[in-house]
């Protein structure tokens, strides 16, 4: 355009030129209005002189108009209106110059200005004369002054002459071409009816112009927004990319590690920021991004380490990952084992299955008195029919059937006893004893083929026979009563494990009902009344092989095991049906000897049995304990404990052996708080129990306030109180699995400490952690600042980084 | 207000199977991560309150949700 409308300019200067006569207009010393802002000055001189006579005047002369308005408006340049005839000339000229209106300048004919012009150098084409006010503008002069450079150029081609003296305030005015050219396209397009073609070529060029000004400016605009929306496409992008650069992974992740470590790294890289922002569609995510930014900023070298890290260890941790899973299957699995095996131990009473075992090996123990005892079993079932008759047919049984003088004898010794205890309760035992009977018979049956393997028990089983025995003697001698009470109460609690241990062992049908009952009852572990029963059977036989070997007890001791025994059936019938109070004081010493000899044999204390039979013995304990001697209980104890440990060593295993001395000293400490007073006993089982526990297991809970505080920061509504126990219990799973797989990761690096990096491949595996989100946005999420200074290095001044990078 | 988890490290160390130290920038990070099973917790069980149009978390919102979360939490 500009060529075609400078050659159109040319053309036309040239035919003015050439045309027109040079007249002399009334020109002032042009050089003077051109350098000083006769801008007004030069209009009005021109309406002066300029004497519309000819159409090119009179276009001269409204062209000057404008420019004068142009010039009120905009106060930017002294625009040079056309001078004279040559309006379009000097529009042009103004075109041309990229320059703003053009002030004719009175002074100067456009012939001289034109040769002017033609005179002044190519790039410093000043163009407008009058415009020396507009020197404060000089936005895109530099454009302006270019574009004019250009168009004079193409003007110099021309046949003129501009003075040399113009050509310098052109060439400072070309500074403010820039807004006249606008100016003067505006007046241009606006008022005159564009004549010339060169005009509106000018003009169109001047527009053009215009919008080569303007584009800068927009274009920072643009490009501005085409960053902002170059990431929001990349946001969206990146899911569908995420997506597949995952499935690479997946499928690199085993091959090839260093082809993919690098994709992935460049994949994360790239498509980091904007993944996190795709993917979470959290507000928070946002912030998460721009702490990532500001991280990545504040370590860009520790950012791409990570994601090269991350990168890296998708693939290690893979592979990682199926083995690890592999091992803590496998661990899970030994380990549940290992827990269900530990469980025994420290979880007491509820479990049968692992009493059942120890039960076992001490039913062979029991062996040769279970084999005695079942015959006598079966006659006693006979027997509890009748209260009386069943004693005294029991004691006729027994008496010819002595296939052990001792077993014989414990068994009248009980007998004896239970026909010494009411009848009533005995009738109401029975009716219990019946159906545990049966029970207690299969058993006892199932045990006697038992016995037959287990030398040791069966030694064992001699050990504590003769004990049964001397305690029988004794319990027959002693009044059974209260004595039986008493003692009950004392070796309750032994009684009832070893009342668990000989439910499988039913030899004492012949005992009373209620240790039938109690024996297959402790195996199920729930009836207590089936266990208070069968624990005066069970000790029974036991009594009597024991008794019968008994010699070197003192009496003494043998009476207080039998009453001890005796009390310990009694006090068991007592828990359960509450009718066998009356029954267990029946029942003294033999049941209680009997009980007791077995609670010593199993030492598989069942704490469930024992617990739940302790609060209800309590109180028949407390009676009977205090009747006791507290030497004779002593002394039992540690004959116990001797023949617990004979007993138990080779079959049962080391944490039960453990149980058993445990549960050894309780009844001591039943008995001496029984003395004291009746309530004693009643906690003590209970914080004995926890005693237990303690050692074994330590304490590993958060406290409540903690908790609770935490939990209702992070929920937001309100909290009832009664969550805390689902909390704690919720807790301590999750602790368990977590140091779990902290100790694994770490043991799979082969060390021997937590460190940091096991937690982050923690939390990646839980999916906390992604390529979008880093550890780092977490930590400053939910850490305090102390830790945080732990975690995240802070640069400090000096060069110094805390904490301190240990390379 | 809210202060050091306390015994965390104790309770990690209980917990282990074996014998393993626990430093204190990994003990940050285990807090870290007892936080966030935490704040997952809370809000899950903060969402099946509400489907119960129960403004307060009772027992058996959390016991409902305590499955799903300590499976989701298993590395």
């Amino acid at each position: 355009m500009d060529p075609t409308e400078d050659l159109s300019s040319r053309v036309l200067l040239t035919h003015i030129l050439s045309t027109e006569t040079p007249r002399t207009p009334i020109t002032r010393s042009a050089s003077q209005q051109l350098s000083t802002s006769a801008t007004k000055s030069s209009p009005r001189l021109r309406n002066k002189y300029a004497v519309p006579q000819t159409p090119k005047a009179i276009l001269k002369l409204s062209q000057i108009h404008k420019l004068r308005e142009s010039i009120s408006r905009q106060p930017l340049n002294a625009t040079n209106a056309t001078r004279g005839r040559t309006r379009s000339v000097s529009s042009r000229l103004s075109n041309m110059h990229a320059a703003n209106s053009m002030v004719l300048e009175d002074g100067e004919t456009p012939r001289h200005l034109l040769m002017n012009i033609l005179q002044t150098e190519p790039v410093m084409t000043p163009l407008t004369h009058g415009r020396a006010a507009s020197e404060g503008r000089q936005p895109s002069s530099a454009n302006l002054s270019k574009r004019c450079s250009i168009e004079l150029s193409g003007l110099d081609l021309p046949d003129l002459t501009i003075g040399a003296a113009s050509t310098q305030k052109r060439l400072f005015r070309k500074r403010h071409l820039t807004f006249d050219i606008s100016a003067f396209e505006k007046r241009l397009n606006a008022g005159e009816d564009l004549v010339d073609e060169n005009e509106e070529s000018e003009q169109s060029s001047l527009t053009l112009s215009s919008p080569t000004l303007k584009t800068p400016f927009v274009e920072v605009r643009t490009e501005k927004r085409g960053l902002q929306r170059r990431a929001l496409q990349r946001r969206r992008i990146s899911e569908t990319g995420f997506d597949a650069a995952v499935d690479g992974w997946s499928m690199e992740g085993e091959t090839g590690r260093g082809q993919t470590a690098q994709s992935l790294s460049k994949t994360t890289s790239s498509e980091g920021f904007t993944l996190g922002l795709s993917k979470l569609s959290d507000s928070d995510i946002t912030s998460e991004i721009i702490h990532r930014h500001t991280a990545l900023c504040a370590q860009p070298g520790a950012m791409t380490d990570n994601l090269s890290i991350v990168a890296t260890r998708d693939k290690p941790t893979v592979r990682v990952e199926e083995e690890d899973q592999m091992e803590v299957e496998q661990m899970e699995v030994e380990l549940g084992k290992d827990k269900s095996v530990y469980a025994f131990p420290t979880e007491g009473g509820g479990r049968t299955s692992k009493w059942k075992f120890d039960c076992d090996d001490q039913m062979k123990d029991n062996a040769t008195v279970a084999e005695e005892e079942t015959g006598v079993a079966e006659s006693l079932d006979t027997v509890r029919e009748d209260a009386a008759n069943t004693e005294e047919e029991e004691n006729n049984v027994e008496a010819p059937t002595e296939l052990e003088d001792t077993q014989t004898e414990e068994q009248d010794g009980v007998d004896s006893q239970v026909e010494e205890d009411v009848v009533p309760d005995t009738q109401t035992e029975e009716q219990d004893g019946v159906d545990s009977e049966p029970e207690g018979v299969a058993e006892a049956v199932s045990q006697s083929e038992e016995e037959d393997v287990a030398p040791d028990s069966q030694e064992a089983a001699v050990d504590i026979e003769p004990e049964e025995d001397s305690a029988k003697s004794q319990s027959e001698e002693e009044e059974e009563t209260a004595d039986d009470q008493s003692e009950q109460e004392v070796p309750a609690e032994e009684v009832e494990d070893d009342l668990a241990d000989s439910q499988p062992e039913d030899k004492h049908d012949g005992k009373p009902e209620g240790e039938d009952a109690e024996q297959p009852s402790e195996q199920e572990e729930r009836d207590l009344e089936h266990t208070s029963r069968r624990a005066p059977r069970s000790e029974g036989p036991l009594v009597v092989p024991v008794t019968e070997a008994a010699g070197d007890l003192d009496d003494a001791t043998e009476e207080g095991w039998s009453d001890g025994k005796s009390k310990a059936p009694s006090s068991l019938h007592m828990e359960s049906p509450k009718t066998h109070a009356s029954y267990t004081d029946a029942d003294p010493g033999a049941d209680n000897e009997n009980s007791f000899h077995l609670l010593e044999l199993a030492n598989d204390t069942k704490d469930g049995l024992l617990n739940d039979k302790s609060p209800e013995e309590a109180a028949e304990e407390e009676e009977e304990e205090e009747e006791e001697e507290e030497e004779e209980k002593r002394k039992k104890k540690r004959r116990r404990t001797v023949m617990v440990s004979l007993s138990i060593p080779s079959k049962t295993p080391a944490f039960v052996r453990q149980k058993m001395n445990f549960f050894q000293p309780k009844p001591q400490n039943i008995q001496a708080s029984s003395r004291t007073g009746e309530a004693i006993p009643v906690p003590k089982p209970k914080p004995v129990r926890k005693k237990e526990k303690g050692p074994a297991k330590k304490q590993t809970e958060l406290p409540k306030r903690y908790l609770m505080d935490v939990f209702k920061h992070f929920a937001k509504t309100k909290v009832s109180p009664d969550v805390y126990p689902v909390l704690r219990d919720i807790m301590d799973k999750y602790f368990d699995r977590l140091a779990e797989d902290l100790e694994t990761y770490a043991l799979h690096a082969k060390r021997k400490t937590i460190e940091v990096e096991d937690a982050v491949l923690l939390l990646r595996r839980q999916g906390h952690v992604t390529d979008t989100v880093p550890v780092e946005v977490l930590i400053e999420k939910y850490l305090r600042m102390e830790q945080r200074k732990l975690l995240i290095p802070i640069a400090t001044s000096g060069n110094v980084v805390i904490p301190k990078k240990r390379l | 207000m809210l202060k050091k988890a306390p015994k965390l490290k104790s309770i990690i160390t209980t917990k282990a199977k074996t014998t393993i130290n626990v430093r204190p920038t990994s003990e940050a990070m285990i807090e870290l991560l007892t936080l966030m099973f935490l704040s997952n917790l809370a809000e899950e069980a903060k969402a099946k309150a509400f489907e119960e149009k129960s403004a307060t978390i009772r027992a058996h919102h959390l016991k409902a949700v305590s499955k799903k979360m300590l499976k989701k939490a298993k590395g």
